[in-house]
């Protein structure tokens, strides 16, 4: 028996693979492909921790504003006052106390021994005292440098984190309680 | 045999699996960024409810002062509020938009009733409870999750001669001897060991260079608005009785306070003029008021010779200037006499009645420009007259308080506030004392 083979379709396109030129624009296209969606990548990585900062830093400033807030209101007094720390009674009598620690970049609530961090990453926080009375025009309270003359409690400051060796952008919160007492 | 190749394209595919890697890749991006964007508005929807809680709760403790205050711990029922037989208190509720308070008074108490009110404020509506509160028509709204927070304050009365001196402009204190203290008259006379620290001398103005201590010497506090500036010579001495002790000059630390914030509304007629009697005399009194309301339609001069015997608790309306040179005769003690007067005021006479000053309360209608208490006059007093210039002249002493638009004082003249004045029956109204979040 003889086989013969009579027909294939090698004959008119060879099935040589890529040419070089094929071959170099196939990579090129590729590569560019890879660095589109690498850079891609990188850029959402970078932004989603960036955002994800920026709510963890919201967060601890709206907790840290809340438990001020709240402190501060029901506050008896005044007792010790630096732009970097504050003593208060507190309601029920016991001390109370605000520290800001520039070197740990912390503020630290003190209340009965125990020592609660409210803020970290805090690079800057400034405490100033204001009078009961209101400036005309602007109604800002008369500042005061007298603990007894103490009726309203402003607190300044700004959280910010470095992210891949670039800090985030500064979110600077600010606000002013009456002490109610 | 025959062997036919292919003659179909390769299907690849390849496009179609990166497309499915990159929109996976997006979509668990996206659904990070969602995540995180959903924690952060519900954590900022929930602070903000949060804080907006507390105006709400505010409210409702404004709604309780104002019934104490006005018309007071009476009157509930018609006023809206409701008794609570089990707790004791009075509640009511107010809306306030899509938010509502309860507010809670509990009266009878020792000092002052206490209030308690609740504030509650939709929780932010999520896709999780769905909950719509836009449409309720009564509180709490149903189907509707709330938060909510709670502030009891408590309360007492704020008494209106709670100070020595209180003026609204210009402190003058000349001389070489002027005086500034307290004592309490339900310990008896003035002096000895009846002899305090209460004397504080207050003043609203922030005039610079308004308050002039000169060399006299206050036992007690002085208060001025926040610009005002004290002037003190080098003899003046204000502090406590141990800093006056102590020998020392000038203010004690912290007894110089820069806060004041003090309102004196004028005085009102006490009624219609023209309706009440005058007080006619007998015998060697001039007047004679037998208790109840009397009105004198012009000037009252009492002068040197005349005198005026008051029997029973009366209220005398001057409506021009009120000169007393001569002699107020008040029956014994528990006698009070109260004197509106549109006009000047000049006391120069003697005043037989008891050593309490809140026996004798005088107040100044805006048109009382001037009052002078005159060398050698020893009286025991209240005074309140916003728009009157007050001068102590020569050794004039006074017993009580005194609210006035200005004071200056001369020569060795006193003023010896009664501490007795703190609990007396005139009130400004109550005011907080306690302010605690439960």
């Amino acid at each position: 028996m003889v086989c013969k083979i009579t027909s294939t379709n090698c004959s008119r396109r060879p099935r040589a693979g890529f040419i070089l030129v094929e071959m170099i624009v196939g990579l090129a296209i590729g590569a560019l492909v890879i660095a589109a969606f690498a850079v891609f990548s990188v850029f959402n990585a970078r932004g989603f921790a960036g955002f994800a900062t920026y709510a963890t830093l919201d967060l601890a400033n709206r907790k840290a504003t809340d438990q001020m807030t709240k402190d501060f209101r029901m506050v008896q007094s005044l007792t010790n006052f630096s732009s970097s720390a504050i003593s208060l009674v507190d309601f029920d009598g016991t001390s109370l106390q605000y520290s800001y620690s520039p070197i740990s970049q912390t503020l630290s609530r003190i209340k009965s021994g125990v020592t609660t961090v409210l803020l970290r990453d805090c690079s800057r926080l400034s405490f100033s005292m204001g009078m009961r009375d209101l400036t005309n025009g602007t109604f800002d309270f008369f500042p005061t440098t007298n603990t007894f003359e103490c009726k309203a409690i402003t607190v300044n400051w700004c959280c910010s984190r470095k992210l891949l060796g670039v800090a985030s952008d500064d979110m600077p919160q600010s606000e002013t309680i009456v002490t109610r007492n | 045999m025959k062997l036919y190749p292919s003659t179909k394209q390769p299907q690849s595919g390849h496009i179609l699996l990166m497309g499915i890697i990159i929109a996976g890749c997006a979509g668990v991006a996206l659904i990070a960024y969602l995540s995180v964007i959903v924690g952060q508005n519900s954590f900022t929807a929930r602070s903000q409810m949060w804080n907006v809680c507390m105006p709400v709760v505010e409210a409702g403790l404004e709604e309780g002062l104002a019934h104490i205050n006005n018309p007071g711990t009476t009157n509930f029922a018609t006023m809206g509020w409701t008794w609570d037989a089990t707790a004791k208190v009075f509640t009511k509720q107010g809306v306030l938009g899509n938010s509502y308070y309860v507010a809670n008074i509990q009266p009878n108490l020792p000092n002052g009733p206490t209030i308690t009110s609740t504030g509650y404020v939709p929780a932010p509506v999520t896709v999780a409870d769905g909950g719509s509160y836009f449409m309720a028509a009564a509180m709490p709204a149903p189907g509707v999750t709330y938060i909510s927070r709670t502030v009891r304050v408590t309360t007492r009365k704020d008494p209106l001669f709670g100070k020595a001196l209180v003026v609204k402009n210009s402190i003058d204190f000349k001389g070489n001897n002027v005086t500034i203290d307290s004592y309490n008259s339900a310990l008896g006379n003035y002096g000895g060991a009846n002899i305090g620290d209460k004397g504080d001398v207050t003043t609203d103005n922030d005039i610079v260079g308004n308050v002039s201590t000169g060399n006299g010497d206050i036992w007690g506090h002085l208060i001025t608005a926040p610009l005002a500036s004290v002037n003190t010579g080098p003899n003046s001495v204000i502090g406590s009785l141990l800093w006056h002790a102590g020998g020392n000059k000038g203010i004690q630390p912290g007894w110089l306070k820069k806060d004041a914030n003090v309102l004196m509304p004028d005085v009102q007629q006490p009624w219609v003029p023209g309706t009440q009697a005058f007080p006619t005399g007998a015998g060697a009194f001039k007047y004679i008021l037998n208790g109840g309301n009397y009105e004198i339609g012009g000037a009252c001069n009492v002068t040197s010779s005349d005198q005026m015997f008051v029997k029973g608790d009366s209220t005398l309306w001057v409506r021009g200037d009120f000169t007393m040179a001569g002699n107020v005769k008040m029956n014994g003690s528990g006698y009070r006499m109260t004197v509106y007067v549109s006009g000047n005021i000049n006391f120069s006479g003697t005043w037989d009645k008891s050593i309490i000053p809140s026996d004798l309360i005088v107040y100044g209608l805006p048109t009382c420009k001037s009052i002078s208490v005159s060398t050698g006059s020893h009286i025991e007093c209240v005074l309140y007259a916003p728009e009157a210039d007050m001068s102590m002249i020569g050794n004039a002493i006074y017993y009580g308080s005194a609210m006035v638009n200005s004071m200056r004082m001369n020569g060795t003249t006193g003023f010896h506030y009664d501490e007795a004045l703190g609990q007396h029956p005139a009130y400004r109204g109550y005011v907080v004392t306690s302010w605690t979040e439960l």
